[in-house]
């Protein structure tokens, strides 16, 4: 097992190398250059060749691709991410302020998704082609086919607008002040958590379908077990391997989908640094986050592959 | 399963109605009142806030959206850039005040006496002044600010030097005369800090920390969210400032945006900074007005890279004028707000030129004009549209009216890093460029046209045009001409703008505006009435509890 986690691990160093890579090229592919916007901000500035240059020179941005890169990559095994060219902050330090925000939202969300997609998935299954099985699966769909942004903008005028009900914008961790807090992430949280749940409960239920459909689970009927037991000791155990392959991806959803759920609702997180780093080509910033995501994503792949032994004792990690 | 797919979709329907529905009571109801305060250039308030009796009230936060983040800390006023400056101003003030009619006025500089033979300003500084730190505001502390400005390469390259010639009486030292020399004082990028609270902390700390004399303070800084600013109780104007708090909130989303302002109490947002026209009308409620002024139009930027190109002809950019029927434009995109620009100076300003400069909508004539000019079967070309200011849809229009005379154009919308290498450092076929028009009218044209990335200044104008067209010369004279001259005078801002017109440089499009959408409740903001640089009197501002 540790040396499976070991290897496992020199292979997320691996995949982060190659993306820091990809993403240090492709960033600098796009057509822009951060220094002529950092200057461009303002029709107002004059400026001359030189101050460009020294300001290049400044960020650091006139030596070669790949002294720049390794200089980068180097800091960032020590911890130091650098400084934002186009906000001048530690992005070290920006990025813990910030990854705490979409944790909490996030992590909330996947722990609803965690909890509610599989009882959906369940109960839809057990009572198939009832009323029940036909509402979550209609709102199952319309959960995976709905935009996030979508669905966030209409619970803001909804429920912020109109019924002045919830902030439609901004956010308060829970320690300065709970319950502007929890007021400030229902929304974000179900728009967040609405995808997993529709798609867990979508894939609980086909795969307790086709468990329900083993001879052993007819063979636990045939006994006489009453219904909680066939399905809380039978039928759940063996239908959830693919349910928490699932709940690997939906880790990374969590993270990804923050771009878009930190834009609509204002909410200063990992997501909504990504989105305004890239649109100002802020090269250190977009590398920093898109390497922690890397991150979580490696991790969260190992963590889902680790669980598979536990619940399936065949899978063997040599 | 029907039975659930129908209680589904009705639950969705409702849902959907009921939160994108407009309010019809809003719709049908008339905005306040339109035009009621005199137009100054540039200014054209349609609407205007209720009237209200009785002194200011003291209270409340004024909640304002910024449309992006602040880029840089904001505690050093030489190192904020672009839109950033305008976060500046509930805690930094200039020395100076510009109007939006470019009239200039006193602030932190009580009097100014201009000597033009010696080339000096000097400035006689208000005696009454400190700042959040309690520091004094004197001469050595403004000298010592305009200093920091001039070593960091920011200020007007035409300012060499500023001395300290009295307890409250500076001089600034120019290399050579321009007549709106005083507007840059009146920026908020050259706003006073402290002194004392700089050298005693060391910039890393005056970046985060900002120490002016505005009637607010910043209280909190939440990166990517918002700024809070209180309310400074020993600020210099007695009485003032009336609000408890100024708060800007970075909203990127058009769609919460608009929520935003739609919300009330502390759910909602007091003021909109937008450009859209599209947003003004969607907004429009009789809960809020609009407080818009114009700045200039929209144009076409033709390339002059390429001397040999069919754009360096003036025939051809003529005919790309009289193809384009910018009553059109306006009547399907302008949404009753924009309106045709035939010139590169709007009629509110006083370089603009007499109407027999307009060059009407007529292909016949452009295709007459393409065919003198050895393109009787047209070309083929390129749009660049500037983004964020320019409506996408317009683009496309224009697109179909030079095919329409034969043009063919293939169009490009960058992000604003693809636009910005354009604008620096050329781009083929036009750029469709928002080109503003400044309260000081002599700016505007040095903005564009003064200094050419190939000439021995050295310097960036805001487009790239190299000189290869004879009238790009003639223009960088006739500029240098009408900023240098003692007094802004019109006769000479005038042949600046015949040169542009009379060579078609900018092909403009249609005018846009700068709105504040406003809640009733708030009053004497008077965002229209002031220039860029100063943006607007915090100290003034306040809101009715009714």
């Amino acid at each position: 097992m540790l040396t499976y986690i070991v290897r496992r691990l020199i292979h997320a160093f691996v995949v982060i190398v190659i993306v820091s890579i990809a993403v240090f090229i492709l960033i600098r592919l796009l057509p822009g250059d951060p220094i002529e916007m950092l200057i461009s901000q303002t029709q107002l500035t004059e400026t001359t060749p030189e101050m460009i240059e020294a300001l290049r020179h400044d960020k650091g941005l006139d030596r070669p691709l790949p002294v720049q890169y390794a200089d980068w990559f180097v800091q960032m095994i020590r911890g130091d991410f650098g400084t934002s060219i186009m906000r001048n902050f530690d992005i070290g330090k920006e990025i813990g302020n910030r990854v705490t925000v979409t944790l909490m939202i996030g992590l909330s969300a996947f722990v609803i998704g965690l909890v509610l997609g599989p009882i959906l998935g369940i109960v839809s299954a057990v009572r198939r082609g009832k009323f029940v099985d036909n509402l979550v699966t209609v709102i199952a769909n319309i959960g995976i086919t709905a935009p996030a942004f979508w669905v966030g903008i209409l619970l803001i005028f909804f429920f912020g607008v109109r019924l002045k009900l919830l902030p439609i914008y901004g956010y308060t961790l829970p320690w300065d002040d709970f319950w502007m807090s929890f007021k400030q992430s229902l929304m974000p949280i179900f728009v967040t958590a609405l995808g997993p749940i529709a798609t867990t409960a979508r894939q609980t239920r086909s795969s307790v379908l086709e468990v329900m459909s083993e001879d052993y689970i007819r063979t636990a009927w045939a006994k006489g077990l009453n219904e909680r037991k066939v399905i809380l000791r039978h039928i759940i155990k063996n239908s959830l391997l693919p349910v928490v392959t699932l709940q690997g991806t939906m880790l990374r959803m969590v993270v990804g989908g923050s771009v878009v759920v930190e834009t609509v609702f204002v909410i200063p997180g990992m997501g909504k640094m990504m989105v305004d780093a890239m649109l100002s080509h802020d090269y250190p910033v977009v590398q920093a986050v898109t390497v922690i995501m890397t991150l979580v994503v490696v991790l969260s792949s190992l963590i889902v592959d680790l669980l598979y032994g536990w619940l399936d004792p065949r899978i063997q990690y040599d | 399963m029907k039975k659930a797919v129908a209680l589904v979709l009705a639950l969705i329907l409702a849902l959907t109605l009921g939160a994108c529905g407009r309010d019809t009571k809003a719709n049908t109801q008339s905005s306040p009142v339109p035009g009621s305060s005199p137009s100054a250039a540039g200014t054209d308030n349609t609407a205007a806030p209720p009237a209200v009796s009785g002194a200011p009230e003291y209270g409340g936060v004024l909640r304002i959206v910024n449309t992006s983040e602040g880029a840089t800390p904001l505690g050093v006023p030489w190192e904020v850039i672009g839109i950033d400056v305008n976060l500046i101003t509930p805690y930094g003030e200039a020395l100076l005040l510009e109007k939006t009619s470019g009239e200039i006025e006193p602030w932190l500089a009580a009097d100014w006496k201009i000597d033009t033979t010696n080339l000096t300003v000097t400035f006689t500084l208000r005696q009454d002044v400190k700042f959040t730190d309690g520091s004094d505001f004197n001469a050595d502390v403004a000298a010592w600010n305009i200093q920091q400005a001039i070593d960091a390469g920011i200020i007007n390259p035409a300012i060499s030097g500023v001395s300290v010639t009295g307890p409250y009486e500076i001089k600034v030292q120019l290399d050579n005369w321009s007549n709106t020399i005083l507007s840059t004082f009146a920026s908020h990028s050259f706003s006073m800090i402290s002194k004392e609270a700089f050298e005693k902390n060391g910039i890393d700390w005056a970046r985060e920390n900002p120490v002016g004399t505005g009637p607010f303070k910043l209280k909190e800084y939440v990166r990517g969210e918002r700024i809070t600013y209180e309310k400074n109780e020993n600020y210099w104007q007695a009485g003032k400032p009336y609000l408890d708090g100024v708060e800007y909130v970075f909203i990127r989303d058009v769609m919460t945006q608009n929520a935003a302002v739609q919300a009330s109490g502390d759910q909602g947002v007091d003021v909109l900074n937008t450009n859209s026209a599209e947003q003004m009308i969607t907004l429009n409620s009789p809960d809020i007005y609009l407080d818009k002024m114009a700045i200039g139009p929209v144009s076409l930027v033709p390339s002059s890279n390429n001397p040999d190109s069919p754009l360096s002809k003036l025939e051809v950019r003529q005919a790309i004028s009289y193809a384009i029927d910018r009553q059109s434009l306006v009547d399907a995109r302008g949404f009753g707000i924009l309106t045709p620009a035939t010139q590169f100076i709007p009629d509110t300003w006083g370089a603009h030129l007499p109407d027999s400069y307009n060059l009407s909508y007529n292909t016949e004539k452009a295709k007459e004009l393409l065919a003198q000019a050895g393109y009787p079967n047209g070309f083929t070309t390129k749009l660049i549209a500037m983004p964020g200011m320019v409506d996408k849809d317009m683009v496309v229009a224009v697109q179909s009216m030079l095919q329409a005379v034969g043009i063919n154009v293939e169009l490009e919308f960058p992000d604003s890093g693809g636009y910005s290498n354009y604008r620096f450092n050329g781009w083929e076929g036009m750029l469709v460029q928002h080109t503003r028009s400044l309260p000081a009218i002599a700016n505007t044209f040095g903005l564009y046209f003064d200094v050419k990335k190939d000439d021995a200044t050295g310097a960036y104008s805001y487009i790239y045009m190299p000189s290869t067209w004879r009238p790009l010369e003639e223009l960088y004279n006739a500029e240098q001409a009408a900023g240098q001259a003692i007094e802004p005078d019109d006769k000479l801002l005038q042949d600046v703008h015949k040169i542009i017109m009379d060579n078609m440089i900018c092909i403009p499009l249609y005018n846009i505006y700068d709105a504040f959408i406003i809640k009733n409740n708030v009053h004497d903001t008077g965002f229209s009435q002031w220039g860029a640089g100063t943006m607007f009197l915090p100290a003034d501002a306040w809101k009715s509890s009714k």
